[in-house]
């Protein structure tokens, strides 16, 4: 009796044996957590290395030039030596040697076109687009695509998207850049440049093939009389119909509006050539024809879009949605 | 004189081991630092407005959209009325921005050296900025001979050359 009153005084203390044993027992979880990763890995831990892959391919495409070698030689230009790729990347280069570019976010197509063709094994290699678990690599979902309002956008008569339809009842993570894609060639005008051998008729002489539609673009035309327009396109005589060989714009900035042929002061109009109209190779003869526009330079010789063409870049958007 | 302390001793010890244990815990382990979604978002507009500003300024000298550079030059120095006028004479990067940042409403502001002070302009006022505006920045150069094609206020010598650093500050709508 008196034992336990004694026990009563000292009420509030805790058992050595309790203590030494709960302590033994955090340290083995602590130790056990530490050691083994991917024990306490919960659904938020997952997204986030999937936001990293993500982030990571996305930048890789938009801002590296990609880089190809072998025993010999290297350079950016890895779309021509296809069998050595070392690095994809889709970023514009205009020194293959130099392994930098001063151009991320312009995207060059003949890099897109290739980055179609890489086989899927080195594809989710070279992006990192897979997981190790336990030594064992796994393969993340991924879609990679270029859209234009909305739509994803064609080269080459190819849609650019690679990888697996998105799952709609699986988590994902999605990254969107903006770039400038080159989507052609554009050769731009003034009204002063334009050559003319009949009145109110621009004369250009373009030779083919293209691989991709063609850009005329034309700019300060001289407008005299009351309501000048634009009539029709010609080529070697032969009349155009517009739609399905050409389309036509007003431009504000990247943004096309619909031209109905009226013309007003300032307006920046421009043509959409469909490539097959020049794919006989030849040099073609080319003809605008407007109502009431001065073309003060007089041709023969006349202006050659294949002097004046350089690459044709429009914003676009690279999405990348990666899951597990 | 009795030897309840012992007890006490023993009690703080374990109590020390285990405040050292939960620390070393939080510290060490990289798997309890898991990223915010809204930080997700934030990283995601981040990007997409640095973006537009490469885009701006990487946009081809002959495409119908003026460059970052160009459309820095053209301005006449006279700051936004919010909202009566929200870009000024910057109708250009106005356009270019919009048609990048369809989601999005941004700000723009003009940061430069003016008589050894930093100057600080409103370009573009889209209204006050949201809650989780993410800053970006991109610097363009002016020369005499660009303000002068372009038409601006810039007022430079002609070996003078003139750093202005574009801030878009862009938030969700």
């Amino acid at each position: 009796m008196a034992y336990i009153l004694e026990m009563i005084d000292e009420k509030g203390q805790i058992a050595v044996d309790f203590l030494l044993g709960i302590s033994l027992f955090l340290i083995a979880l602590t130790f056990t957590v530490q050691f083994i990763p991917g024990m306490f890995i919960s659904g938020s831990a997952g997204e986030s290395s999937l936001d990293y892959t993500a982030y990571r391919t996305a930048t890789v495409l938009v801002e590296d030039t990609g880089w190809w070698g072998n025993s010999t030689s290297s350079g950016t230009d890895w779309e021509e030596h296809p069998v050595s790729i070392m690095r994809i990347g889709l970023a514009v280069d205009d020194d293959p040697s130099s392994k930098l570019t001063n151009t991320p976010n312009l995207i060059s197509r003949n890099k897109t076109l290739e980055m179609m063709n890489v086989d899927e094994k080195t594809f989710i290699e070279m992006m990192g687009l897979y997981n190790n678990v336990d030594d064992t690599p796994f393969s993340y979902g991924y879609n990679i695509s270029f859209k234009q309002n909305g739509n994803v956008l064609m080269l080459n008569n190819t849609s650019i998207v690679r990888g697996q339809i998105i799952p709609n009842y699986q988590e994902s993570t999605k990254i969107t850049r903006i770039v400038l894609m080159e989507k052609g060639t554009i050769a731009s005008f003034t009204g002063d440049n334009l050559t003319s051998e009949l009145a109110n008729t621009a004369t250009i002489n373009v030779t083919g093939p293209f691989e991709e539609n063609i850009t005329i673009r034309i700019s300060d035309l001289n407008l005299t009389g009351s309501s000048p327009m634009f009539l029709n396109a010609s080529l070697e005589g032969t009349t155009l119909t517009r739609a399905s060989n050409y389309t036509m714009w007003k431009m504000d900035g990247w943004d096309k509006e619909p031209f109905n042929g009226s013309l007003s002061s300032g307006d920046i109009i421009s043509f959409d050539f469909d490539k097959e109209l020049f794919s006989t190779g030849t040099e073609c003869r080319l003809d605008l024809e407007f109502i009431n526009v001065s073309l003060p330079t007089p041709g023969p010789p006349f202006t050659k879009y294949n002097n004046e063409s350089a690459p044709y870049y429009e914003p676009a958007y690279l999405v990348v949605e990666v899951w597990q | 004189m009795n030897d309840k302390g012992q007890l006490h001793t023993l009690e703080g010890l374990g109590a020390a081991v285990l405040m050292t244990l939960t620390i070393l815990t939080i510290s060490q382990s990289t798997m309890i630092v898991t990223p915010q979604n809204e930080l997700a978002i934030d990283v995601h507009l981040e990007q997409m407005s640095s973006d537009a500003l490469t885009v701006m300024d990487r946009n081809p000298v002959d495409s119908a959209q003026y460059n970052l550079t160009e459309c820095i030059a053209c301005w006449d120095m006279n700051e936004a009325d919010y909202p009566t006028d929200t870009a000024g004479n910057l109708d250009e990067l106005d356009a270019g921005l919009r048609y990048l940042l369809p989601n999005a409403l941004y700000n723009v502001d003009l940061a430069y050296i003016e008589n050894d002070d930093l100057k600080v302009d409103k370009a573009i006022i889209n209204g006050p900025a949201g809650k989780n505006a993410v800053v970006t920045r991109h610097f363009v150069t002016l020369t005499n001979s660009t303000v002068s094609e372009m038409g601006g206020g810039w007022n430079l010598g002609d070996n003078e050359l003139k750093v202005v650093e574009v801030r878009l500050t862009t938030w969700k709508i």
